[in-house]
């Protein structure tokens, strides 16, 4: 599971969330920061983002539903939905 | 069968090579849009809003890329009433061959029974049709050969990630085939142009299974899937597109208002809808079948072609361009009067 305190960028968070982006663009490092928005990391589209929401779901252990991730949210975004989806 | 006299290294005459015929050979397993439920619902539209498509064909378990091949090169030879025993070469392009080695080409030569032919593969990814197109007219026109076997064959559901939205929503199977011979001009190809870049091998690939990563070194299974940095290969796609369909024109002296088909690689709706504006084609020159069967790579563009060759609506005379790009990176076009 993710850390206790998903909407912050822990250690914790950190790795989950550029294991999920290499995944995704199957290149290392991709280093992620609160501010980074996600239609800034280079090779980002509306395809790929399927993809990334579905390898946040493995790494967080969560079930976003129809939620996909878009290219104006930023990763304290991203970790705010993980946050929501566990506390609802 | 009389092979020309023309020898190794012989001139190139001023003979043309012509299509004979085409054929195509599609599995029968549709997999639309909807079936890709593993993915979120809310993702499934975006699928034909981005690429078109609409639905692909999967071969099924106990088919191989040599088998979709040999069915669509059986279409193409019936249709040309030529026996396999008179063709002199099979060219198969494939970026997803039976096995590393040996060619997949040679099962196909051994399923048609096609014994006098000599037969290889041609790996240029989504480029190999055009590729192959030009060496079979290079060895018709040197005289080495006078019925070539053009077979375009892909299998790409077995190499897709399950998890990558992007390449398991475009790619499909599928074969297509084109049975060429000399003719006299004005008929028959008029030239093609091939071109590739090495600097951008990595953008579409398949990691595992070579000399680079061999299967017994695997560490991360997701490496024997077929990978693509789509927003890069648009880019290339677009520019590449449009720079060799005008280079290609140019050395024919043919205006694109002359030009009555466009058959090209179809690689998603968006690429192509750009690619039509870049070249002022309408792009209801473009003969587009995507929607129906995704993403065939090096075999799209031989399975639009018999298509349009059986629709009716080519006629003697016309100019077609066949335009293609992909993995190398590589791309070409080839400008041929019916």
């Amino acid at each position: 599971m993710g850390s206790d305190t998903d909407s912050d960028l822990s250690e914790d968070n950190r790795q989950r969330l550029e294991s999920a982006l290499a995944a995704v663009f199957r290149r290392t490092p991709i280093h992620v920061t609160l501010d980074l928005r996600l239609g800034a990391i280079e090779g980002w589209d509306s395809m790929n983002a399927v993809t990334f929401t579905m390898e946040v779901e493995q790494a967080f252990e969560v079930q976003l539903g129809d939620t996909i991730f878009t290219r104006d949210q930023t990763i304290a975004q991203v970790l705010q939905v993980l946050h929501d989806n566990r506390t609802n | 069968m009389a092979v020309a006299s023309a020898r190794p290294g012989s001139q190139i005459t001023h003979m043309r090579t012509r299509i004979l015929a085409t054929g195509s050979y599609l599995p029968d397993r549709a997999v639309p849009n909807d079936a890709l439920a593993h993915f979120p619902r809310a993702s499934l539209p975006l699928i034909e809003e981005k690429t078109g498509i609409k639905c692909r064909r999967y071969a099924a378990d106990d088919q191989c890329t040599s088998d979709l091949g040999f069915l669509a090169a059986r279409v193409c030879l019936d249709r040309g009433s030529v026996a396999p025993e008179e063709l002199d070469a099979i060219l198969l392009a494939t970026s997803t061959p039976d096995r590393i080695q040996p060619a997949t080409a040679t099962r196909v030569q051994e399923l048609l029974g096609a014994s006098r032919a000599f037969a290889f593969d041609v790996n240029s990814v989504c480029s190999g049709s055009v590729y192959a197109i030009h060496l079979a007219d290079m060895l018709i026109r040197s005289g080495e050969a006078r019925r070539v076997l053009v077979v375009a064959s892909e299998l790409y559901s077995r190499f897709l990630d399950p998890k990558d939205f992007s390449t398991r929503a475009s790619l499909g199977d599928g074969a297509g085939a084109v049975l060429l011979g000399p003719a006299e001009p004005p008929q028959g190809i008029v030239l093609s142009r091939l071109h590739s870049d090495g600097s951008g091998n990595h953008l579409i690939q398949v990691p595992a299974g070579g000399t680079m990563m061999p299967y017994n070194r695997l560490k991360n299974p997701r490496d024997a899937y077929f990978l693509m940095h789509g927003r890069e290969v648009y880019e290339f796609a677009t520019a590449q597109g449009e720079a060799v369909v005008n280079e290609l024109l140019a050395a024919c002296d043919v205006n694109r208002s002359d030009v009555a088909f466009v058959v090209p690689h179809q690689a998603n709706i968006t690429v192509l809808r750009a690619l039509a504006a870049r070249l002022s084609i309408d792009l209801s020159k473009f003969v587009i079948n995507l929607d129906r069967y995704g993403n065939t790579a090096a075999a799209s563009v031989l399975i639009a072609l018999d298509e349009l060759m059986m629709s009716g609506r080519v006629q003697p005379g016309n100019l077609v361009v066949l335009v293609v790009f992909g993995g190398g990176l590589s791309w070409g076009a080839t400008l041929i009067r019916i």
